[in-house]
């Protein structure tokens, strides 16, 4: 078979002119795209900062009393709320709910449900995308809108993985371990991680009583066993020494290991 | 055409298969780039809102070792242990190993933290070199500091000596002059925290340039775009390789390599299979395909993870003379671990490493230089004897080049998209100019630096070459 090779020569020129300007179209696209997206998002961190001003102001006269709840309300209800001002007004109340307690926690709280804020979470609770509802779980649980309890706690039954760990997380930071008499408890594995952050929320929220712990202790999920055994070691309860020692449950090899840890930490304390 | 028709044939036929060559070239960055954008995206996704500083009250977080080497470091030691032990974590230590320095590394180590010398017993599970001493901080606020003077054996025989005093069931390699950072081992331990069926042993992460970003105590102020274009190149390389390339290896589960700069590995399984190979100089590549390799013949399921978050800053070469000797150091590592592996090769016991990771390593890693510099012989040969078909040469090249600059430009896409670590447009610009230039400027002489190696390898030349740093802005 003999190979024409003026025809090769002409597909070849053919094909390299081709793909030279589709690449060189992609070029561009990817250029712009870049040169797009550093636009916006520089022009959102300016929008952002003057957000902040406002949110410092409103919320600065309202923690230290220059103006009432009510009238704080009318001042930020008097800027147009778009998503950027909303991210940054729940932002700024998280941020200081984390630094203030008592009276000034409190207005807080009631500024972000009165605002349209909370409903703004609540919208994104109830959206589609997990990401968004995760969030929304976050941000109701951490500002403590025990009135989100309820939805909550029906998320524990949503196909995503990581929205039942979230909505676990978010009820125990709502109510602390009382509040796991008023569900039941999860079937998913509550991995490492998840127990990490359970641990501090409980503890950046100062629960005196962890009344529920032994709903963990009881659980048919090894997790929730070894979660149990974690918070009464992490925050020295020790009262359920004796009973953690005793307990002669046998974990997946998974969990053993590091429930034998922390079970030998409890014996040399109560044991030394 | 020369109407000649034997070699009009022939030059038809080299036009092709430079032309198959080079598509496909391009065809697997293409679809690495794919596979990678998903798993980003995923992966931006799920750490949304992590809060990294949750596993602080883990008590039984996973214990770690950082292992540095030193070699010759006496101006930089001090800040650098300093900003490593200012590291957020609960079970972490530090151990700094003198690899034998002629400078007074020891003498800084040894005021600075009050060094005694310690009692404990070096049991050598890995041969090494001779351990002279090992030492621990008289004061108490350095009581994760251990260091370890040793007679001088290189990087590979350090990290060994490393992983024999570590008794933590994890490792992180280091350079001691890489800045890290703060939330380094909460990044890291969380995915061994997430435990999924399979094992992990080794996690990787990505390494960016350093050079002109400022850095104050050990920590990394501001990320700018290096003043120096062959290290503002290097930028680009290296988000193309960290973002578009491994992390869609490590979406396959065919990662072979986890930068020397910084890795974490499961102690156990680098134990069982003999710690670094000190007779290589790409040390970091054959231990990984070595402990994948060993999982694999004990038949027991692994994985190896990659974060993509920028958790390690490196200083890149600024002048051409350390950049051949770095990359040809590369090449000779490569070649070594390929070779020393070959029978992973296209074998379907080893999955994916045997029949897709190992066979492009070989042919886009290590062939490509020498197959790219083959091409350009034959075409000055073309040219010699006048057949040479002007036309279809330039406007390879031309596409060659449009990809290059495109393949850049996806790169500097995916870190707008992502991370945004270069702030201002004049850092993107920047980026922009360096993308045009390196196909003229930078890609000639790493084939040359690659060709070097495989020449320095045929001649049975070693070792590592000396590396001279610039040291940060400050």
């Amino acid at each position: 078979m003999k190979v024409d090779n003026a025809h090769s020569e002409d597909e070849l020129v053919y094909f390299l002119v081709w793909m030279i300007c589709l690449f060189f179209g992609a070029f561009l696209f990817f250029l712009l795209g870049t040169f797009i997206k550093r636009s916006i998002k520089l022009r959102t961190q300016r929008k952002s900062e003057d957000y902040q001003k406002i949110t410092d102001d409103v919320l600065f006269n309202a923690l230290f009393g220059t103006a009432t709840l009510e009238e704080s309300l009318q001042h930020f209800n008097s800027f147009q709320h778009d998503a950027l001002l909303k991210k940054t007004m729940t932002r700024s109340i998280i941020s200081l709910h984390r630094n203030y307690s008592g009276e000034q926690r409190k207005l807080l709280e009631d500024f972000f449900v009165l605002s349209d804020l909370a409903d703004f979470s609540y919208k994104k609770v109830k959206s589609r995308g997990w990401v968004d509802i995760v969030e929304g779980i976050r941000v109701l649980s951490v500002l403590n809108v025990h009135e989100a309890f309820i939805v909550i706690r029906m998320l524990l039954a949503h196909p995503s993985n990581y929205v039942k760990k979230e909505a676990f997380i978010g009820l125990i930071t709502l109510k602390g371990l009382k509040g796991l008499e008023e569900f039941s408890l999860p079937e998913i594995v509550i991995d490492d991680w998840t127990q990490s952050c359970i641990l501090y929320q409980l503890r950046i929220r100062h629960f005196n009583s962890f009344d529920g712990i032994h709903h963990l202790f009881e659980s048919e999920n090894d997790s929730l066993v070894l979660l149990g055994v974690r918070i009464a070691d992490y925050f020295q309860l020790h009262e359920h020494y004796e009973f953690i020692l005793d307990l002669k449950r046998e974990l997946q090899p998974k969990y053993q290991l590091s429930f034998d840890s922390i079970r030998d930490r409890i014996s040399k304390n109560l044991h030394p | 055409m020369t109407n000649v028709y034997w070699i009009d044939t022939t030059v038809t036929i080299f036009n092709y298969v430079i032309l198959v060559f080079a598509v496909s070239v391009m065809l697997s960055y293409l679809v690495l780039a794919i596979i990678s954008a998903r798993a980003l995206k995923s992966y931006l996704k799920e750490n949304r809102f992590v809060n990294y500083k949750a596993l602080l009250t883990l008590n039984d977080a996973p214990s770690v070792s950082l292992i540095a080497p030193a070699y010759n470091e006496g101006r930089t030691i001090r800040e650098n242990v300093h900003s490593l032990l200012s590291i957020n974590y609960n079970n972490f230590n530090v151990i700094v190993v003198n690899d034998g320095s002629k400078d007074n590394s020891m003498e800084v180590l040894t005021e600075e933290f009050q060094l005694v010398l310690s009692d404990q017993h070096y049991h050598a599970g890995i041969e090494t070199k001779k351990v002279r001493g090992i030492y621990v901080s008289s004061n108490p606020s350095f009581a994760k500091l251990i260091v370890v003077d040793k007679e001088n054996g290189g990087k590979a025989d350090a990290l060994n000596v490393g992983i024999n005093i570590s008794d933590n069931p994890y490792i992180v390699c280091i350079d001691v002059d890489c800045i890290m950072d703060k939330d380094v081992l909460l990044k890291l331990s969380k995915p061994f925290l997430e435990k999924s069926g399979k094992k992990i042993i080794a996690t990787g992460g990505v390494v960016r340039i350093a050079n002109s970003c400022v850095v104050k105590a050990g920590k990394l102020i501001s990320v700018k775009a290096p003043d120096n274009m062959l290290a503002r190149i290097q930028v680009l390389e290296y988000l193309r390789a960290f973002i578009l390339g491994r992390m869609a290896w490590a979406k396959m589960d065919g990662l072979l390599l986890i930068s020397g700069a910084f890795g974490m590995f499961d102690r156990e399984i680098a134990l069982a299979c003999g710690g670094y190979n000190t007779k290589t100089v790409g040390e970091d590549m054959e231990l990984v395909v070595r402990m994948r390799r060993y999982m694999i013949e004990n038949k027991q399921p692994h994985t190896v993870q990659f974060i993509p978050d920028p958790l390690c800053w490196t200083e890149a070469p600024e002048d051409y003379s350390i950049l051949i000797k770095q990359r040809s150091r590369w090449t000779r590592g490569t070649y070594e671990t390929l070779y020393l592996h070959r029978k992973i090769c296209l074998n379907p016991k080893y999955g994916i490493l045997g029949l897709l990771s190992y066979p492009y390593w070989a042919i886009y890693e290590f062939w490509a230089p020498l197959i790219e510099f083959t091409g350009l012989l034959i075409t000055l040969l073309f040219v010699v004897l006048g057949v040479l078909n002007i036309k279809f040469f330039l406007l390879l090249l031309l596409f060659v080049y449009v990809f290059a600059v495109l393949f850049s430009m996806m790169a500097l896409y995916a870190e707008e998209s992502t991370f945004k670590r270069y702030n201002t447009f004049k850092d993107l610009r920047k980026l922009v100019i360096a993308a045009f230039l390196e196909p003229f400027v930078f890609h000639p002489v790493v084939v040359y630096a690659a060709l070097k190696g495989n020449w320095q390898k045929l001649k049975g030349q070693g070792g590592w070459g000396e590396m001279t740093r610039k040291g940060f802005v400050k």
